[in-house]
C-alpha cells in the first residue's frame, strides 16, 4: 500500500465462462450466474446482480479514479489470423493492422473487437509476423456497458491466453484444454502465441453422461463414484471399469486434441468433480504426450485459472497483457495488467515540470552566473573609457561654442548695404566686435545703412564712430563699430537664403541642383552668394 | 558468517533506513543551503550589473553627440599629437587657401598664452576674389585640426575690383589641457 493506492480503485479480475461470470479482487470472489435475453444481452436481473457484486468487491471512494476490470472472454466466436506487417511504432502499427483486419476478416474492423499479440518476431528485416485475434464487438460492448455502470473500465482478453500465462515462460509449443460442466476449449500455442483456438462440443457434463452410459450406471451413483473412487468403489474391478469408461468417453476428445497438433504437452484446466478421472483417461489416450494439470486443491470462489493468470500478470513487474481485445470507439486503458489507472506518463511530466520550476532559479544562477560575470567585466572595462568620452566631448563642445558667426555677420552686412555704398574694410573677431569702414554716395545712404544694420536684429549695437563728408558733400566716408548678439538670440533669426523644398517623390527634380535662391531685396556685396559660404552658419 | 535472525534483520533494516534518512536530510540541507548561497550571489551580481548599466546608459547619448561633433569637425581629438598639431593646422590652412584660389601672403606663428588652453596662434594674409575669401572662411571649421578663428579682417585690394585682402588670426587648441575625468555617477 502506498499513497498512490489511495487514489486508485482496486483492480478486479474476471472471466466470462459459459453461463457464469467469475470475479475476484485478490481476496474475495464471486460466481455470478448469467441470464441472457433473446439477443444475447444480459437481462436486467443479471445486470443488477453483477453491478451489486462488483460494487461490493471493488468499492470506490469519491476521490478515487475508476478501477479497471480485466476480463477474460471465452473462445467462442474468436478468430485468429497471422499477418505480416512492416516494423512500425505502436500507433502506426494499429493503423496498419486495421487494414489487415479489413482484409483478413469477414467483418469490417468497426464490427469487431480485436487485438494482436505483441511478441511477433521479425521474419525478415523490417517485417514482423503478428497474430490478430478478433471477435464480434457486441458481447464485449454489452459487458463493457454493464461494468461501466459499476464504475469500472474494462480490458478484454482471451481466457485461453490468460489461463496459460504460467505455461508460457519457456515459450514451448503446447496445447491448452479447458473443461467445465458447460464449456470446453482447446487452444494450441507455438512460441507463446496461439496458433488456433476453438470451442469443443465435449463438455465435462457430456463426457460424464457418456461414461455413465458406457457403464450402465445411473448418473447419481456415477457422480458419487467419481468424487471419491477409492471410498465408493471398494472393488478394484469396478474402479478399473470406471477408468475404462472414462477412457472410452474421452476417445473423441483425445482424437480432437491430437488432430490439433498439440506439440509436446497439453495443459488441462477446468472445474468439476470428474476432472481428475478425465485427466487420467487423457494421459492414457494421449501418451506419450505430457498432460499437465493444475494441482491446486483449494478452490477459491471466483478465482478460475484464467482469473489466476490475469492476477499473476498483475504481480509481475513489467509483465504486459499478451492480448487486448478492444471494441471500436472505446478509450484505451493504460497499464500493464497490474495497477493501471495512474497515468504515469503525465505524473512523470508533472513531476518533471514541478522539478524544473523549483530548480530553475538555481539553474539560472549556475548557467547565467558566468555570462553575467563576463558581461559585467566588459561593462567595467567600458566604464574606464567613459572619462575619455567626456574629455573629448568637452573639447569638441568648447571648439563648437567658440566658432564665431563670421559668415552670418558678412551676410547681414552685405544685405544691409544699400546700392551706392562701398566697404573698404571689415574686421570681425570672435568676441563679436565688428568694425567696418567705407563711403556712401549720396551721404544719406550711410545713415540708411546703419538703420538697416540695426533692423537686421543681428547686432545689439551699431555705432557710427566717424562720418566725414567729402567732395562737396557728394559722398561721405564713414567708420562704424557693432556688436553682434548672443548665440540664443542669433539662433532665432532667419538668416541666409531660403532653400528650395526637397522633392516629394523619387523622381529626379529638375531644379534641385540649381543654385540656392538668393534674397531678391539686396544683392550681397561680400560674396555671400557663394554656395560654399551660404549653408555654413557656425554657432 | 553468522545467519541473522528475522529480528536482527529487521533491526538492521530500520537502522539502515534511519541512517539513510539522516544522511539525506544532512546532505540535502547542505545542498539546499549551498544552492541558496549561489542564488544569492547571482542576485547580487545581477543587481550590480543593473546598477552599472544604469550608469553607462546616458553615455549612449554622449557618444552619439561626440560622434556627430567629430564628423562635423572631421577629426578625432584622441588622435591629435600635441607636438605636430600646430604644423598640421598651418599646413591645412595654407592648403585650404591655395586650394580655394587665394594667393598666400606672410604666415606668422606665435607661442601659446599659458592662461588659455591653446598651443599657439597663426596669423596669415591672403588675397583673392570675394567668393574665394568667403569660401575659405566657411571651410575653416572643417580643416581637420582644432582651430578657432580669433579674428578676420577683410580689406579691399587695390589691385582690382572684387579683389579682397584677408588677414586671419586663428588659435590652435591644446587637447592635452582638457583633463580626463571620472565617469559621471548617475
Amino acid at each position: 500500500m502506498n499513497a498512490l493506492n489511495l487514489l486508485d480503485t482496486a483492480p478486479l479480475w474476471a472471466e466470462l465462462r459459459g453461463d457464469a461470470l467469475h470475479v475476484f479482487n485478490g481476496k474475495d470472489g464471486a460466481e455470478l450466474p448469467l441470464t441472457l435475453d433473446a439477443d444475447g444481452r444480459p437481462d436486467a436481473t443479471t445486470r443488477a446482480s453483477v453491478v451489486a457484486a462488483l460494487g461490493r468487491l471493488a468499492p470506490r471512494r469519491p476521490w478515487q479514479a475508476r478501477g479497471v476490470l480485466w476480463c477474460a472472454v471465452p473462445a467462442r466466436g474468436v478468430v485468429l489470423r497471422r499477418v505480416r506487417v512492416p516494423t512500425t511504432g505502436r500507433e502506426a502499427l494499429r493503423s496498419v493492422l486495421r487494414l489487415q483486419v479489413e482484409a483478413a476478416f469477414p467483418l469490417p474492423p468497426d464490427e469487431l473487437a480485436w487485438g494482436w499479440f505483441e511478441d511477433g518476431e521479425p521474419v525478415i528485416a523490417g517485417v514482423r509476423e503478428l497474430t490478430i485475434a478478433a471477435v464480434r464487438k457486441e458481447p464485449p460492448e454489452q459487458w463493457s456497458e454493464v461494468f461501466a455502470s459499476a464504475g469500472l473500465q474494462t480490458v478484454f482478453t482471451l481466457a485461453s491466453v490468460a489461463r496459460t500465462v504460467p505455461q508460457q515462460r519457456g515459450r514451448e509449443t503446447f496445447a491448452a484444454l479447458d473443461l467445465s460442466a458447460r464449456t470446453a476449449e482447446l487452444a494450441t500455442f507455438q512460441g507463446g502465441v496461439p496458433g488456433s483456438v476453438r470451442s469443443l462440443p465435449w463438455t465435462l457434463d457430456q463426457l460424464a453422461d457418456a461414461a455413465a452410459r458406457e457403464l450402465g450406471w445411473p448418473r447419481t451413483g456415477f457422480d458419487q463414484a467419481c468424487l471419491s473412487p477409492r471410498d465408493s468403489l471398494a472393488d478394484p474391478a469396478r474402479r478399473t471399469a470406471l477408468a475404462d469408461a472414462w477412457a472410452t468417453a474421452a476417445t473423441p476428445l483425445a482424437e480432437a486434441v491430437l488432430a490439433a497438433r498439440p506439440g509436446n504437452s497439453i495443459f488441462v484446466t477446468g472445474t468439476g468433480p470428474w476432472l481428475p478421472l478425465l485427466v487420467q483417461a487423457l494421459e492414457t489416450k494421449l501418451a506419450p504426450l505430457l498432460v499437465v494439470t493444475n494441482t491446486a486443491t483449494t478452490v477459491v470462489l471466483g478465482r478460475t485459472d484464467a482469473v489466476a493468470g490475469l492476477q499473476g500478470l498483475a504481480r509481475q513487474p513489467g509483465a504486459g497483457l499478451p492480448l487486448r481485445l478492444e471494441p471500436p470507439n472505446t478509450a484505451a486503458v493504460t497499464g500493464q495488467g497490474g495497477l493501471p489507472g495512474v497515468p504515469w506518463k503525465w505524473v512523470a511530466r508533472a513531476a518533471a515540470l514541478l522539478l524544473a520550476v523549483l530548480l530553475f532559479p538555481y539553474l539560472e544562477a549556475f548557467v547565467g552566473g558566468p555570462v553575467i560575470t563576463r558581461r559585467l567585466a566588459a561593462l567595467k572595462q567600458d566604464r574606464a573609457r567613459l572619462g575619455e568620452i567626456d574629455r573629448r566631448l568637452d573639447f569638441l563642445g568648447h571648439l563648437a561654442a567658440h566658432q564665431a558667426p563670421y559668415l552670418d555677420a558678412a551676410f547681414v552686412i552685405a544685405n544691409a548695404a544699400p546700392p551706392g555704398t562701398k566697404l573698404d574694410s571689415l574686421t570681425l573677431n570672435r568676441r563679436g566686435e565688428v568694425s567696418l569702414g567705407g563711403y556712401a554716395q549720396p551721404p544719406p545712404l550711410a545713415i540708411e545703412f546703419r538703420t538697416k544694420l540695426i533692423d537686421s536684429k543681428f547686432f545689439s549695437s551699431v555705432v557710427v564712430e566717424e562720418l566725414t563728408p567729402v567732395q562737396n558733400n557728394q559722398r561721405v566716408n564713414f567708420r562704424m563699430t557693432a556688436q553682434w548678439k548672443g548665440p540664443a538670440e542669433r539662433e532665432a533669426l532667419q538668416l541666409g537664403p531660403v532653400l528650395p523644398e526637397p522633392p516629394k517623390t523619387n523622381a529626379p527634380a529638375g531644379g534641385t541642383n540649381a543654385p540656392a535662391k538668393v534674397s531678391a531685396t539686396n544683392a550681397p556685396v561680400a560674396g555671400t552668394n557663394n554656395p560654399a559660404a551660404n549653408p555654413a552658419r557656425p554657432n | 558468517m553468522k545467519n541473522l535472525t528475522p529480528s536482527e534483520q529487521r533491526t538492521l533494516r530500520l537502522g539502515g533506513l534511519g541512517l539513510a534518512i539522516y544522511l539525506t536530510l544532512f546532505f540535502g540541507l547542505k545542498l539546499v543551503g549551498g544552492l541558496g548561497a549561489v542564488r544569492a550571489d547571482y542576485a547580487k551580481l545581477v543587481r550590480s550589473a543593473h546598477t552599472l548599466r544604469q550608469e553607462i546608459e546616458p553615455y549612449r547619448t554622449r557618444a552619439d553627440k561626440l560622434q556627430r561633433l567629430m564628423e562635423r569637425f572631421e577629426f578625432d581629438p584622441g588622435k591629435l599629437a600635441t607636438n605636430t598639431v600646430v604644423g598640421q593646422a598651418s599646413s591645412a590652412l595654407q592648403r585650404a587657401a591655395t586650394g580655394g584660389g587665394l594667393q598666400l601672403g606672410p604666415v606668422r606663428e606665435s607661442l601659446a598664452r599659458t592662461t588659455e588652453k591653446e598651443l599657439g596662434t597663426i596669423q596669415f594674409d591672403a588675397t583673392g576674389p570675394a567668393a574665394a575669401v568667403m569660401g575659405f572662411v566657411a571651410r575653416l571649421g572643417t580643416l581637420g585640426v582644432p582651430v578657432v578663428v580669433d579674428s578676420v579682417q577683410i580689406n579691399a585690394d587695390p589691385r582690382g575690383p572684387g579683389m579682397l585682402k584677408l588677414h586671419l588670426t586663428v588659435i590652435v587648441l591644446d587637447f592635452d589641457q582638457w583633463k580626463p575625468r571620472e565617469a559621471t555617477r548617475v
